[in-house]
């Protein structure tokens, strides 16, 4: 029983935590303070439940959480001698036992609020990762830990860190104003997009113990895009990443093998997250604020409206990562491009407008990949194995380096012998 | 809340004295400083001789030792401060962008301790 009820708990509590963390955080301003009250909360609630979840299980939380913080507040400031305001506006008679009588309540959405406080720019990007999953996804420090290959201790000193610096800083917690909001949402969107690529990478069956954060970030840009339903990026985002989740089934044999998109059974990818995205992208772009979100979500829509990869439509996705490369001007972007240029104007081509990023690229692993399939695919056998090599040498990813071993032993068996 | 704005730059990134750069800069600088004092946050604010003129000077074992120039060796040299008074970090880093230095240096922002 205690274990039923302690994983409703679990529950209850993933479901809802940003929320209820975003109310007391309006009231008390204290990202420590909160923690700790609602973990107390939670920890009295194992207790206080044991016949099983009440109706008012939320309220009943957040009730008892408020209660043990003003319960610290007042004890620091017994301690001081100081009477404070806060206290003083809050009835203290409503104790642990009478919240049985309180109704379950509608919670006003403060989460934008916890969001933008958690990815402050004044925060490290990784810090702003950590805060997010802690704080708004509601993952413990061994999960994220997991989920990074990083001990709890290190997540658990580097949120105690970020606790302090909001606490002293004298950042704010509340909207910014309007003018502020949408370039402080890009940096929300930005550490979003982190998450989604730190699990994109690594998939299931390569680590076992990695905490799938692909959901988590799902999660993250679907609350963001309900709290911001007019910022086009911000559907971009969700849009983009629904398109890349939708193809995960195929992108991996049973057996853990990294399958690039040309091969991938087409049959497997979930047509209904497609179709959602494909939907919510279009909306997007009728908001007329283009940018890289929903440009690469573009790209990725082209990709699965394909039936097979021969049908591909590249002339527009060439277009796309033209304009892509408009408002994000790297070299990851030109690579891309390159990639499906050479479906248009071959290999040769292809290849000779890679050769000038080397340098820039020579630690990315997708860039001797490209090059070693573009040399393969001109029977130039000798450098295709040396790249391949040089991704090799690029990965501890499992499920990548099969791959490229795979592609490897393809172009040695097809080098004529001598 | 006091924030205390300390204005680093590297000397050769800065306009050089006997310049309409310089003068603009100056301009810039009062212009700012009128601008705090009508928003009601300037609290203080100085600029510093070049850091060649510091002394740094440490007690140990109740002597004092002097030292020649400035304590941290670094390229960025602190050159002056603002203290200013703002309800929060973002009105401190709004006020913070507007000081000339930060263009070609860096302007570090920290809260004043309260106790």
């Amino acid at each position: 029983m205690v274990k039923l009820i302690s994983e409703q708990l679990d529950k209850l509590v993933r479901q809802d935590k940003g929320r209820i963390m975003a109310t007391l955080m309006g009231q008390f301003g204290d990202l420590a303070r909160c923690e700790e009250a609602f973990q107390d909360a939670q920890a009295l609630a194992l207790r206080a439940w044991y016949k099983g979840i009440p109706d008012n299980a939320r309220a009943w939380i957040l009730k008892t959480a408020r209660h043990r913080a003003i319960d610290t507040i007042r004890r620091e400031h017994c301690f001081q001698g100081v009477v404070s305001d806060l206290s003083a506006q809050i009835d203290f008679d409503a104790s642990v036992d009478n919240i049985a009588d309180i109704e379950e309540i509608e919670l006003p959405d403060e989460r934008l609020k916890l969001m933008l406080i958690c990815c402050h720019p004044a925060l490290e990007e990784k810090t702003c990762v950590v805060m997010s999953l802690r704080f708004i996804a509601g993952l413990t420090t061994t999960e994220i830990g997991r989920g990074f290959l990083d001990k709890p201790a290190t997540i658990g000193q580097r949120l105690s860190r970020a606790k302090n610096k909001i606490r002293l800083s004298g950042i704010r917690y509340g909207l910014p104003t309007h003018d502020q909001l949408a370039g402080r949402i890009t940096v929300v969107l930005k550490v979003i997009y982190l998450i989604f690529n730190e699990g994109y990478v690594c998939q299931k069956g390569d680590e076992q113990l990695r905490f799938d954060l692909c959901e988590e970030a799902l999660y993250l840009a679907d609350l963001v895009s309900q709290l911001q339903p007019n910022h086009a990026e911000a559907q971009g985002l969700l849009a983009l990443m629904q398109l890349c989740h939708a193809r995960s089934a195929a992108r991996q044999t049973g057996d853990g093998m990294f399958i690039p998109l040309e091969h991938q059974i087409r049959e497997l990818w979930d047509r209904k997250v497609i179709t959602e995205a494909s939907r919510r992208l279009e909306l997007a772009l009728t908001l007329g604020e283009m940018g890289p979100y929903q440009l690469q979500a573009a790209i990725a829509a082209i990709h699965c409206q394909a039936p097979n990869y021969a049908s591909t439509d590249w002339p527009q996705i060439v277009m796309m990562y033209r304009l892509l490369f408009k408002c994000q001007a790297n070299d990851v972007v030109l690579l891309n491009l390159s990639v499906a240029e050479s479906y248009i104007y071959g290999m040769e081509y292809a290849l000779q407008k890679i050769e000038p990023l080397a340098e820039s690229l020579s630690a990315y692993q997708p860039f001797h990949a490209t090059r070693a399939d573009f040399l393969s695919k001109l029977d130039r056998f000798d450098e295709s194995i040396k790249a391949y090599e040089h991704a090799l040498a690029l990965t501890s990813v499992v499920s990548e380096r099969r791959y490229l071993q795979q592609q490897k032993k393809g172009v040695l068996e097809r080098k004529p012998k001598q | 809340m006091k924030f205390l704005a300390l204005l680093y730059a590297q000397p050769q990134n800065e306009p050089q004295y006997n310049t309409p750069e310089w003068d603009e800069m100056i301009q810039e600088f009062m212009t700012l400083t009128e601008l705090y004092k009508n928003k009601g946050v300037f609290i203080a604010g100085e600029g510093l001789q070049d850091a060649s003129t510091a002394t740094s000077i440490k007690v140990r074992a109740n002597q004092s030792e002097l030292h020649d120039g400035p304590f941290a060796e670094t390229k960025e040299q602190l050159g002056g401060f603002y203290l200013l008074d703002c309800k929060d970090l973002e009105e401190a880093l709004m006020y913070a962008a507007k000081i000339p230095v930060a263009k070609w240096g860096t302007v570090e922002v920290r809260p004043v301790a309260e106790y």
